[in-house]
């Protein structure tokens, strides 16, 4: 017994020793080099030199399509430029590809447990909630004076906690309504006019619906039990002044402007194809869109250019408002860049967020027409009046939020309680105000836990 | 002479001491190693788990605080769990009752001689080796509301479409037609191993006796397969109330939270919630249950025996 402990201290010993001669023979560490967690619309995996080679080399291979080509040179000038302003910056970086969603949360998580990682974390509904759990480090001042200076507000606004800034989404996502207008044609309806108040919309809807006679339909938002859901039905709860938490933050779902939302929602869910508005997956109800068998749609800033990819001819406009409601949004599709508490290059980390808010870099952001650039710049340009620029920004400026972290322990439970209840509260027959109900009973239960 | 053979005996007892103690060290060379891997892989993380359930442990920067049974009275008075173990139950049960029938059965047809039996058995056991994400996207297709091939035939046939995602029903019907899919291929396996290891000399005894094959079934097959069927319940029972991968990829516990299942909670309680202490005891208490039914099963098998 004794040899066989012996053996396994010498294979440890080697092992660790071995490590060690490894670690002893790498190159000499040039200037520090920070790790920046990338999502795939702008980021990538490796140096900037990799990322660019890794995008040329697709180029070259000759087998994307015209859209999949221009994407790719775009995102060779955009690591090229952010290269450059992180440079200017005295930055060095690489990026890491951790996925998107459920995915991306669960390595994020394991790196707050190993307290080690990327120096800059990225992330959409789970952002917010890192924020308000300490995880975070707020911006030092100079750079979020700079923030609030020049840039949109809803493009930090749901990072603020206590008055301090945890992150930014460089390039924001809000709700926006998009409709196919070949529908609206055939349906005899004015395809460049855009609906201004709920009612108008509905009765759109209902006319597409009718003149669809099964093969299409008038359409109106994706409610799954999901996050997907949540983020474009938000916007209609505020809208109507109803919301997810009070001004305590406590649980609110059974008020009466949730009520009234989730009753509009119902009459659109009547007007899409079976089971397609709740579905557990987004897909179906994106499949209806691209097959022209929906017309109106709730989604982030992406689906211009994805509609226009497949030939769709799409108009957009900001979303219509309830009688005696204002506007409001939710962000979706909002990549906020943080800087986690246990960065050890938390210096570099915010200068490379700078880096991410200059000039050139928004510039590209403009260029590529798919996602609003953040610097309040571009909205006071008369240039971009009547652009795509324009419609987000006057999002971007009003009343604008990030999906709330729930009091207590128990966030994911009472996300899951209202997704499961919104979604039963507008695709069924049920009275929406006792399926509010027990969606609250439940909410301050596990508020309480 | 009487020394002479002390000396001799003690000299062969030395070697055969010397013997034992070589292949003792050579036993622990190559058990050592694996020992030693499941130790800090497997084994640490397994007490670890438990152990976990016993903590208040919420947050992924706080430290763990001891609750005793706090987590455990919790789960046993809250609804959700509850129902979520009740799911676990009836929609395990019905993938397990399909897998051990539909296993039996294609495992009888090919114990029978048929041509082809090898390529059939290889089919048939393709889908337990398929990576749940990619299956159950197919699956998804499959049941799309917009385009998704089961609408269409219903709609080919003049049938209304079904939004199968707002139904209890559907969706419990497509994850055990999922699960089943997955599952009766590595059921019938280890029936086909079973009916293989029955001495033919029994069925030949039966046919001098003039047994039909239903009698042959009922007794000489089935009794001759105890210590098959003992283990394709228990293993078919962990796997069922384990089920996981078609609620998370194919009904996300919808409609409405109705085909939520214990592992699912378990894995939103650790990842959603950071709530590690609950999702310990979850585990605990769905380790009991399988420890409780295979001893059971087990004791059932050992009375037969005798």
């Amino acid at each position: 017994m004794k040899r066989m402990l012996a053996i396994v201290a010498v294979l440890a010993a080697v092992a660790t020793f071995g490590f060690a001669a490894g670690e002893a023979d790498a190159p000499a560490e040039g200037p520090t080099r920070i790790r920046v967690n990338m999502e795939g619309y702008a980021g990538g995996e490796g140096t900037p030199e990799e990322i660019i080679a890794t995008q040329q080399a697709r180029l070259d291979g000759g087998e994307l399509n015209a859209n999949q080509a221009a994407e790719t040179e775009w995102r060779i000038d955009y690591i090229t430029a952010l290269a450059e302003a992180a440079d200017e910056r005295g930055v060095q970086w690489e990026g890491v590809d951790w996925g998107w969603a459920e995915q991306l949360t669960q390595r994020q998580l394991n790196a707050f447990l190993a307290e080690q990682g990327p120096d800059i974390l990225v992330g959409e509904v789970q952002m917010p909630g890192f924020a308000r759990q300490g995880y975070l480090e707020p911006f030092p001042p100079a750079l979020a004076a700079k923030v609030r200076a020049e840039v949109v507000p809803g493009a930090y606004g749901p990072m603020e906690v206590d008055g301090e800034i945890y992150g930014i989404a460089t390039f924001p996502g809000v709700n926006v309504l998009f409709w196919n207008k070949d529908l609206l044609r055939q349906a005899g309806l004015d395809p460049d006019r855009a609906p201004a108040t709920w009612d108008e919309w509905l009765d759109m809807v209902e006319q597409i619906t009718a003149a669809g006679n099964g093969e299409f339909y008038g359409g109106g938002t994706y409610a799954g039990p999901n996050f997907g859901g949540s983020l474009r039905v938000g916007p209609f709860m505020m809208m109507a002044g109803g919301g997810f938490i009070d001004e305590n933050g406590d649980v609110d779902f059974a008020n009466e402007g949730n009520f009234e939302a989730f009753s509009f929602m119902r009459e659109l869910a009547k007007n899409s194809p079976p089971g397609a508005v709740a579905g557990a997956s987004e897909g179906g109800w994106w499949d209806a869109l691209n097959q022209g068998r929906i017309a109106y749609v709730v989604d982030g800033p992406w689906r211009l250019a994805a509609g226009e990819a497949l030939g769709i001819d799409i108009g957009y406009s900001t979303l219509p408002i309830p009688t005696g409601g204002s506007a409001a949004n939710v962000t979706i599709g909002a990549a906020f860049y943080g800087v986690p508490t246990y960065a050890e290059n938390k210096e570099e980390a915010f200068l490379f967020i700078e880096a991410l808010l200059d000039e050139s870099v928004q510039d590209l952001h403009v260029q590529a027409g798919q996602r609003p650039p953040v610097l309040q710049m571009y909205s006071q340009d008369a240039d971009f009046a009547d652009s795509y620029i324009a419609t987000f920004h006057e999002t971007l400026y009003g009343d604008v939020s990030g999906l709330p972290t729930f009091k207590g322990e128990s966030n994911a439970r009472i996300w899951d309680v209202f997704h499961q209840h919104m979604a039963e509260a507008i695709v069924t027959d049920g009275d929406i105000r006792e399926i509010l109900a027990r969606a609250q009973e439940l909410g301050e239960q596990f508020q309480g836990q | 002479m009487e020394q002479a053979t002390t000396v001799a005996e003690g000299v062969r007892a030395g070697k055969a001491l010397s013997l034992s103690k070589k292949e003792n060290r050579l036993a622990w060379m190559l058990i050592g190693p694996i020992l030693l891997y499941f130790a800090l892989f497997q084994g640490f993380p397994i007490v670890f788990g438990l152990g976990i359930g016993f903590t208040n442990w919420v947050g992924v920067t706080s430290r763990p605080t001891f609750a005793g049974l706090r987590n455990f009275v919790r789960f046993f008075q809250d609804p959700i769990y509850l129902g979520t173990l009740w799911n676990a139950f009836y929609i395990g049960a019905l993938v397990m009752f399909f897998n051990v029938t539909i296993g039996f059965a294609g495992a009888y047809l090919l114990n029978t001689p048929m041509k082809g039996k090898t390529l059939i058995r290889s089919i048939w056991y393709l889908p337990a080796v398929t990576a749940p994400v990619a299956t159950t996207q197919i699956f998804l297709m499959f049941i799309d509301p917009s385009s998704g091939i089961a609408n269409r035939a219903l709609q080919l046939v003049g049938l209304e479409p079904i939004a199968w995602g707002y139904s209890t029903f559907w969706m419990v019907t497509w994850i055990v037609a999922y699960s089943s899919w997955r599952g009766i291929g590595g059921a019938m396996i280890l029936w086909l191993a079973g009916l293989q290891s029955i001495d033919p000399a029994f069925y030949e005894a039966a046919d001098i006796d003039g047994a039909s094959g239903w009698q042959k079934l009922i007794y000489v097959t089935l009794p001759s397969l105890r210590n098959i069927t003992t283990f394709v319940l228990i293993t078919g029972f962990t796997g069922a109330l384990q089920i996981f991968e078609p609620v998370l990829f194919i009904s996300q516990a919808g409609p409405f939270g109705t085909t939520d299942v214990i592992v699912h909670r378990v894995f939103r309680d650790f990842y959603g919630d950071f709530n590690f202490g609950m999702a310990g005891a979850g585990a605990l208490v769905i380790t009991l249950i399988i420890f409780v039914f295979s001893l059971t099963t087990l004791r059932w098998y050992q009375v037969k025996e005798q």
